[in-house]
């Protein structure tokens, strides 16, 4: 029974790789995207979403960049899971990045396994998935790919970029690559570097997903299995790295699930370990395992002073882009200090900058979460850009 | 010239002009030409900056208070939380 259901939501996802339920750009095998890793990658597909209206003068667009696991499905619901939109608090009519105004586009990153190219992406060479064949990525990569994208709906310029966490790393590469075209940046619970400590967490998610025997070295898809166990487990440890212990301890506490006491065996006894148990799960229905690894090392790459000397003010000389850097006090993955070094740099460069901590006991997943505090100063930064840029 | 400023200063703190602004506020942005780059240590809830800001000047602010950053920052002012010396 497990292995029907298993091979049934292999099938959906596979099918969304290639056809997704999105609106798709298939570049022409001579328009590759050139790889840091020094390839050409051709032929690239973006699958992506948009929200609101383009108004005349194509100056009112605002890019949204999703986290390492999420996709361009911003809010409207999930096809696979049928889920709400994962940002429905942030943007729709009306939300600080408000539809009625703003034309909001997302596009499924490349290594990601939502319609854009990447390793669950059919390999026209062989009609099987790239699988470990695919080439390792880099968010400046991602950013390239989303830099066709807008060439190809006819956008020169965007009003915002916006995201957070892996999303915030692209804001970031964005403002750093393309200055121009991009007026105002909104990077949150970010960084400018993947620290040690995330690319140890990554390493953990990782190992356990090629641990498990059914990845059979990246090429589980030809064999129509699936490595279930490995991938939920590299989502339960990196989900409590998303939390804070304050969050665990007041949803959970030490309290039991459906039981008065221990059963004295290792049926999930604690609350918080019922709960990681379906993170775990549900995420192994709409995830790639493969593409869990390629878009880890992206993130586990960027280092943005690294193409600048070590000087992460290099990135933004001269910048014209407006920013508006915010973190959470109880985030420790990308903590406060990081948003800090990035604001430093951008007063360095002489950049117009903004910066708020906003407090909030839910850790690094606040960014997603209902932040009011977050959706003011959101809300505030743009209407003061749209001022600015005359929309 | 010094001490009658300060005076006017005390006097005007809690008056308001006829925008509706400090009339403190008022003094200190008569003196600023606009399009000069201000830095504002200690900006409170942005009211000096966003005056500056109305007339051409390109404001940026420094405050300790989360809360007066977070304001500020609504308000759509360049303002970064923190001391003078971070």
């Amino acid at each position: 029974m497990a292995d029907i259901s298993a091979t049934l939501d292999l099938a959906d996802r596979a099918r969304e790789a290639d056809e997704p339920h999105s609106p798709v750009v298939r570049f022409a095998a001579n328009k590759p995207l050139h790889l840091d890793a020094g390839v050409d990658f051709a032929p690239l597909q973006i699958a992506y979403q948009t929200y609101g209206t383009l108004n005349a003068a194509r100056s009112n667009a605002v890019l949204v960049c999703h986290a390492l696991t999420g996709d361009q499905h911003v809010v409207n619901d999930h096809p696979v899971t049928g889920k709400p939109g994962w940002w429905e608090t942030m943007v729709g009519p009306g939300k600080p990045i408000d539809t009625e105004r703003y034309f909001v586009i997302c596009p499924n990153v490349v290594g990601g396994c939502m319609g854009s190219s990447g390793p669950a992406s059919t390999n026209p060479a062989t009609g099987m998935p790239w699988g470990l064949d695919f080439p390792v990525i880099t968010v400046r990569d991602m950013v390239r790919a989303q830099a066709m994208l807008l060439d190809y709906l006819g956008i020169e310029s965007l009003f915002a970029a916006a995201g957070g966490s892996m999303g915030g790393m692209q804001v970031l590469q964005w403002a750093a690559s393309y200055p121009h075209r991009v007026f105002a940046a909104l990077p949150i619970a970010a960084s400018t570097r993947h620290s040690a400590q995330n690319i140890a967490f990554h390493e953990v998610g990782r190992q356990a997903v090629m641990a498990d025997p059914d990845w059979r070295g990246g090429r589980y898809f030809a064999e129509g299995i699936n490595p279930r166990r490995g991938l939920a487990v590299a989502r339960m440890g990196a989900h409590i790295t998303y939390l804070s212990d304050a969050a665990l301890h007041r949803k959970f506490g030490r309290r039991f699930q459906n039981r008065d006491n221990p059963t004295f065996s290792f049926d999930a006894d604690f609350q918080v370990e019922s709960y990681l148990r379906h993170q775990g799960i549900t995420f192994v229905e709409r995830f790639d395992a493969n593409s869990y690894l390629y878009l880890t090392r992206a993130m586990d790459y960027f280092d943005l002073a690294a193409d600048y000397d070590g000087v992460i003010a290099g990135a933004f000389r001269n910048t014209p882009t407006r920013f508006c850097v915010i973190s959470f006090t109880s985030d420790w993955l990308f903590p406060t200090s990081e948003s800090r070094a990035i604001v430093h740099a951008l007063n360095a460069a002489g950049a117009r900058v903004s910066f708020a901590e906003v407090t909030t006991d839910k850790g690094h997943d606040a960014f997603l979460l209902d932040e009011p505090e977050l959706f003011a100063i959101v809300r505030g930064f743009l209407e003061g850009a749209a001022k600015a840029r005359g929309l | 010239m010094l001490s009658r400023l300060k005076y006017d200063l005390t006097m005007a703190e809690a008056a308001r002009g006829p925008g509706g602004s400090r009339v403190d506020l008022l003094v200190v942005a008569d003196m600023v030409q606009p399009g000069a780059r201000v830095l504002d240590v200690g900006c409170g809830d942005g009211e000096l900056l966003r005056l500056l800001e109305s007339r051409g000047v390109d404001g940026r602010g420094i405050e300790l208070s989360r809360e007066g950053v977070n304001e500020c920052v609504a308000k759509g002012l360049a303002v970064v939380q923190g001391r003078y010396r971070s």
